[in-house]
């Protein structure tokens, strides 16, 4: 049987670079096709270089540990928890939030299904459900009503709008895949 | 006592040989991958101040999952057919949504994408790392059960050199590995299961999502041409204070045919070896009788195969 | 109907009755309406759709600067020594303010008890010792964790039971009655009932503490400027918390202004000030600068925020023809160490009022635990009541052979059992025998209770149950609302109410648009802020629509008028030819006559105020008993080798009288029903029984129900039984969808298994102990 990689990683000598912080470094970010420049101690969050170094409060701080998904951003086109890393390690990728998903004073297809279908109370957790859905939608044009709920699954909504989170999921992906975007 | 949590520096390496360099500093800088173990600890201000590596920048370690050819047996692998697989590596920052974006891992390694699904959401899986999970060591680990069903090897590198260490001899207790403080986990190698191979995956939790197990089984069993068992492993996470594999219980099954008396044999033998913690996702009575059934439920439905 | 309630209050010592204002009766709609019924979109959509509706927690004021707690890391102490050396150091500290400085300072409950802001004496894990305020979130974090502080730990207890048996409690409920004493409600003679039964069924059940974990966490901002506080609120009652702060700040009422627009959820916690609110605005005076006070998930573990847990014990007797001869209840809740909000874990109204029964009596102990004091959450008391009562139900119902939903049927009041008024059943019709039928139907129960069990029993065991609810649903006075039309036709309306995520503001607005025919798009909302909209009671209690929406239809039909009275002049026809409709008034054609119309902007631009202004308050209640009803059917899974449990299907049906708006009416009856599924299989905040402090304050290990966790077949359907007791013929429905839901489970899952699970949450543990009790081998 073949090793796959091995004795490829090789142990060169190298040289360990200097560390950066505590104290703050500037840091630059991408959101919603916008540079954004900050000077943040390396710790902090993406969220929270979102929330409170720069003025994006569409992604929210709900649980503090990746457990809610009030705080998904797209990152490189993919759903994160904004919360579970570093926004230094963000920097030079493609960031989007709530804040950019309409385009020229337009909806994007998803936020129309979630008015229509009423697909929140409250509408604190509606930011990242409509991330992780955008996201959802981009990987499977048309999910099955299990593989909604699959791709939802770490979005919490306490007052409990899933069902109608489900007709917007539908009623978007009809819509995308009837007009598919550029 | 905690410091400030304003105590938190990064290094970001750019080549693997700097990342290891690093680790020989003293104290060593604590490795960061996917961050999904330390963020939350990090965010609860909880974090143990000092210097973390952050391997995110290090191009060495997000090498693609790599597809091995194995030895051709012919009789299962048609002549003229491709390689037969003999071993999938996953490298240090390979997340659970590559292996569930991967096909062929899916289908050589069917337990891996179904504990990527029970890891966390869509956004964790993102960004959560396969070698994260094993160095984290909670008793909890979703990935790690499969892999060690599997006979998954840890690819253990330092300025030193690169060592491998099979995972089932990773653990040797409650927080406790084989990993040394200069070394990093650079890689994660998995044989493919021998043709007819039989899994198992299954997770007991109160909620469905995130349910933080109250009992994980990850089960292979390699059956013979009279039902003899070649080959078995049960591994269990939430059970013990960390991934366990029930060695005496397999030894007890290996060599003898399955069949109901083997099934009871081995519940018994399981009752006996394991030892269950108490805490507050549940009671080592529940974890003694759940594990007990899900091994008669493996069995039972292997038998019935 | 008309107004014809007294409210007795008490003038220097005298009883004066206060006759409601005198008011034209508007009755209830007609089958017909435009605008009421239909799915209308919220008003507030787009805001909540692109990130722009900003939130308590989301508002960011220059200069502004962030103040956090320093809680207690004992149950019980005595604090030796607080060191503040180390926190001052971190760069952006500002301010430290501690229990010294603010001893005169405290909450206070609905009866009077009071709670301190900061304390030397912690009394419960997490109590709040100290502020911090800094430059950023980050630094005052960084500087709360800084605090030293040394404990001389003093002797603690979170178990309620224990403290009762210690005499450690004070009556539960509305009717304090001091240390040592239970509340006690009779009626009939029960001693004599019990004596005289022969069949007398007899259970302990118990239920969790659960935490309301709204999305958005507690939060305040407050400003002061020349002698006046703005307060940007997450709160469910922008005038309630005015008037507290005002009273704890020592200021005028007119000081401070209150802004709760948006708001992350509250489900009962967030209906009064907290202490985040005086110390942002506390610290805001102090410091001159905008404060920020949001607390994080954890500490939304340890803050005076949850439903106490329970202790119930409850015995009935019956006849063999299903009545209903006596109840007798003993109740046991925490209420945490101060009695603070012993008011919320009272469950002995439910046993009390839902069914007839000439012989009751019931007596609530609130226990002082040192554990978080409790506060009102989704249908307080019931929740907890509708346990025990909705599975003794389905026991005696068994017991006695009778189907459990016609034993409810034999022992529904025609009049409140309490109170002796009506309950408001018009032309014969029971609201809750309605939803039991009609939940019948659509879940087939009596095919389904009667299908065969299969022997031997699988490890896959199905069963199927029924539990009901009701709940006291009128609404009210107070509520005054001004509705201005423009002369460009767009309306705003001004409503004191707060739209907790209900959709108030958008019922609303379909209120005002059905009669002034102004489209809901172009009516503007401004709701709960003090300084812009008329007093109103927090959005609790499922009062909000029944007391503000008759409030507007009164306002709107003053505008109407205004509104006709021109049209006729203009269109040269009688008012009630002309109809206000899609931003027009407009005359049908007629034989003689083609249709002809003017725009609303138009009448408004000729009237002779530029202006239309209507203005309308809450008429009061007929002399009823008022309920709103709702009966939950449940079809259950139990898997015998792991102790899971699955809902597979699911009916809710609620009547709240008239339905505004269908889509939101069903919003409701899902989001009830689903957290009563939370602390029905999943929700419980532990306690560690050596040290007190709660082991699972996290979103991970408190567990809230997820997408994944819905029935996979869920019906929630509105029944409409028509009531006439106000202007909508609407009553409320927040919190009934939550009552019956555990009950309801656990009915379904002795119907699988044969046991009765009798105590919350049904996790996986229990139901294996429960099919392998402990003795036997595991």
């Amino acid at each position: 049987m073949a090793a796959a990689g091995a004795g490829r990683v090789s142990a060169e000598a190298g040289e360990a670079p200097e560390a950066l912080g505590p104290g703050p470094v500037p840091c630059a970010l991408s959101v919603n096709g916008r540079e954004v420049r900050i000077e943040i101690e390396p710790r902090v969050t993406l969220l929270r270089a979102l929330r409170h170094y720069s003025d994006y409060t569409g992604p929210k701080e709900i649980c503090d540990r990746g457990a809610c998904g009030g705080c998904t951003v797209l990152l490189d086109g993919k759903p994160v928890a904004s919360c579970m890393m570093l926004a230094l390690d963000a920097q030079g990728r493609p960031i989007t939030t709530v804040e950019g998903l309409a385009r020229d004073g337009k909806l994007h297809p998803v936020q129309e299904a979630f008015k229509t279908c009423d697909a929140y109370q409250c509408g604190y957790c509606t930011p990242g459900m409509l991330l992780s859905t955008v996201a959802l939608l981009k990987e499977n044009p048309a999910p099955s009503l299990d593989e909604i709920k699959r791709g939802l699954e770490g979005n919490l909504c306490r007052c409990a709008a899933y069902n109608h989170i489900f007709d917007a999921v539908q009623m978007a992906a009809k819509k995308m895949s009837a007009s598919p975007a550029k | 006592m905690k410091s400030s949590i304003a105590d938190f520096a990064v290094i970001s390496p750019r080549t693997l040989a700097e990342a290891l360099a690093s680790l020989r500093q003293t104290p060593p800088p604590v490795p960061l991958a996917g961050g999904t173990d330390i963020m939350v600890l990090l965010n609860a201000g909880q974090l143990e101040p000092g210097v973390y590596l952050n391997l995110y920048s290090v191009p060495e370690l997000r090498r693609p999952i790599e597809v091995s050819a194995g030895v051709r047996d012919a009789g299962t692998w048609g002549a003229g057919g491709a390689d037969p697989p003999g071993e999938v590596r996953l490298s240090a920052l390979t997340t659970y949504a590559d292996v569930r974006r991967h096909a062929e891992v899916r289908r050589l390694l069917p337990m891996l994408p179904l504990a990527a699904r029970e890891i966390g959401a869509v956004q964790i899986q993102s960004r959560a790392t396969w070698a994260g999970n094993i160095a984290n060591a909670s008793p909890a680990a979703d990935g790690v059960p499969p892999l060690m069903a599997y006979d998954a090897t840890v690819e253990l590198s330092s300025a030193a050199g690169v060592r491998q260490v099979a995972l089932s001899e990773f653990y040797s207790g409650y927080k406790q590995t084989a990993r040394r403080p200069d070394e990093l986990i650079t890689g994660i190698r998995i044989p493919v299961p021998a043709p007819g191979s039989i899994d198992y995956f299954r997770k007991v939790g109160t909620r469905k999502f995130q349910a933080i197990s109250k009992v994980l089984l990850a089960g292979l069993v390699e059956l013979g041409g009279s039902r003899e068992i070649r080959k078995i492993r049960l591994v269990f996470a939430s059970v013990m204070p960390f991934t366990y594999r029930a060695r005496k219980t397999e030894s007890v099954l290996e060599g003898r045919r399955l069949e109901p008396g083997a099934v009871s044999l081995a519940v018994e033998t399981l009752r006996t070896e394991l030892k269950p913690i108490d805490d507050i996702r549940s009671t080592a009575r529940y974890r003694l009788k759940v594990a007990c059934n899900l091994l008669e439920e493996f069995l039972g439905t292997t038998m019935g195969c | 109907m008309a107004s014809s309630e007294y409210t007795e209050v008490v003038v220097e010592g005298r009883k004066v009755r206060l006759r409601a204002p005198a008011a034209e009766a508007i009755p209830a709609y007609g089958a017909a309406t435009r605008v009421v019924g239909t799915a209308a979109q919220r008003v507030d959509a787009l805001e909540k759709v692109t990130g722009r509706a900003v939130y308590p927690s989301d508002l960011r004021l220059p200069g502004m600067v962030h103040a956090r707690f320093v809680r207690s890391a004992r149950a019980h102490a005595r604090i030796t020594s607080m060191d503040l050396s180390h926190a001052e150091k971190v760069p952006g500290f500002l301010a430290a303010i501690g229990p010294s400085e603010l001893s005169e300072k405290s909450l206070k409950d609905m009866l009077g008890r009071e709670l301190p802001i900061l304390t030397e004496e912690p009394k419960y894990y997490g109590e709040e010792i100290l502020a911090v305020c800094a430059e950023t979130d980050d630094a005052a974090r960084a500087a709360a964790r800084e605090v030293r502080i040394t404990y001389e730990t003093l002797p603690f207890s979170v178990d309620p039971e224990e403290r009762v048996r210690a005499g450690q409690f004070v009556g539960g409920g509305w009717t304090p009655t001091g240390p040592g004493r239970p509340a006690v409600y009779e009626r009939g003679n029960v001693q004599k009932a019990m004596a005289a039964a022969n069949r007398i069924i007899e259970r302990t059940y118990r239920t969790a503490p659960n935490v309301h974990s709204s999305i958005e966490p507690h939060a305040a901002v407050a400003s002061y400027e020349e002698g006046r506080w703005t307060v940007w609120e997450s709160t469910q009652g922008v005038f309630a918390v005015r008037e507290e702060l005002a009273a704890m700040l020592g200021a005028p009422l007119l000081s401070v202004r209150v802004i709760g627009t948006h708001m992350g959820g509250g489900f009962g916690s967030k209906v009064s000030a907290g202490k985040y609110t005086f110390i942002a605005a506390y610290l805001a005076k102090k410091l001159g600068r905008p404060v920020r006070c949001v607390q994080d998930r954890s500490e939304e573990f340890v803050s005076p925020y949850g439903r106490p847990p329970s202790v119930v014990t409850i015995k009935a007797a019956v006849r063999p023809d299903g009545k209903l001869l006596a109840i007798e209840q003993k109740g046991i809740h925490a209420a945490g160490p101060y009695g603070f909000g012993a008011e919320w874990g009272h469950a002995e109204d439910m046993a009390a009022e839902m069914y007839a029964c000439d012989n009751v009596r019931t007596e609530t102990y609130a226990a002082l635990t040192h554990t978080p004091p409790p506060c009102a959450m989704r249908a307080p008391g019931h929740a907890q009541a509708a346990f025990s009562l909705e599975q003794m139900m389905d026991e005696i119902a068994r017991e006695i052979g009778m189907d459990p939903v016609e034993f409810r049927l034999k022992n529904l009041p025609a009049r409140d059992p309490v109170s002796g008024k009506p309950i408001a059943v018009p032309r014969g019709s029971h609201g809750l025998a309605e939803c039991l039928k009609k939940g019948g139907e659509l879940f087939q129960w009596k095919k389904r209770r009667k299908e065969t069990r299969d022997a031997p029993p699988p490890r896959f065991r199905r069963g199927v149950g029924v539990a009901a609810t009701a709940w006291s649903a009128g609404g009210g006075p107070p509520a005054s609302v001004v509705i201005r039309i423009h002369a460009d036709g767009v309306a705003e309306l001004f409503a004191g109410a707060a739209d907790i995520g209900t959709g108030t503001r958008t019922a609303l607005a379909q209120i005002a648009s059905e009669e002034t025919g102004v489209p809901v798009d172009r009516i503007r909302v401004t709701n709960a802020d003090t300084a812009l909209t008329s007093y109103c009671l927090p959005s609790y209690g499922s009062l909000t629509l029944a007391s503000t929406g008759p409030a507007v239809r009164r306002a709107a039909v003053a505008c109407r008028r205004q509104l006709l009275s021109i049209a006729s002049d203009i269109l040269e026809a009688p008012e009630k030819n002309i109809v206000l409709a899609g931003g027009r008034a407009t005359r049908p054609a007629s034989r003689k006559t083609p249709e002809s119309s003017v725009p609303i902007a138009k009448l408004v631009e000729l009237s002779a105020s530029r202006e239309i202004v209507g203005l309308g308050e809450r008429e009061g209640n007929p002399d009823m008993s008022i309920r709103s009803h709702g009966a939950q059917f449940v079809a259950v899974e139990v898997d015998t080798e792991t102790g899971t449990i699955e809902v597979t299907d699911l009916v809710a049906v609620n009547d709240s009288g008239r339905v505004i708006n269908p889509t939101m009416f069903k919003s409701q009856q899902y989001g009830g029903v689903t957290m009563g599924l939370g602390m029905g299989l999943t929700e419980e905040r532990v306690y560690d029984l050596e040290t007190g402090r709660p082991l699972n304050p996290n979103l991970t290990d408190y567990k809230v129900p997820t997408i994944l966790d819905q029935p996979a077949a869920f019906q929630a359907v509105p029944l409409e039984v028509p009531y006439d007791g106000n202007n909508l013929g609407a009553k409320g429905l927040g919190e009934p969808p939550i009552i019956p839901t555990a009950a309801a489970v656990a009915n379904a899952v002795y119907d699988a298994i044969g046991i009765r699970l009798a105590a919350l949450p049904l996790t996986p543990k229990r139901v294996i102990d429960a099919l392998h009790p402990p003795e036997s081998k595991p």
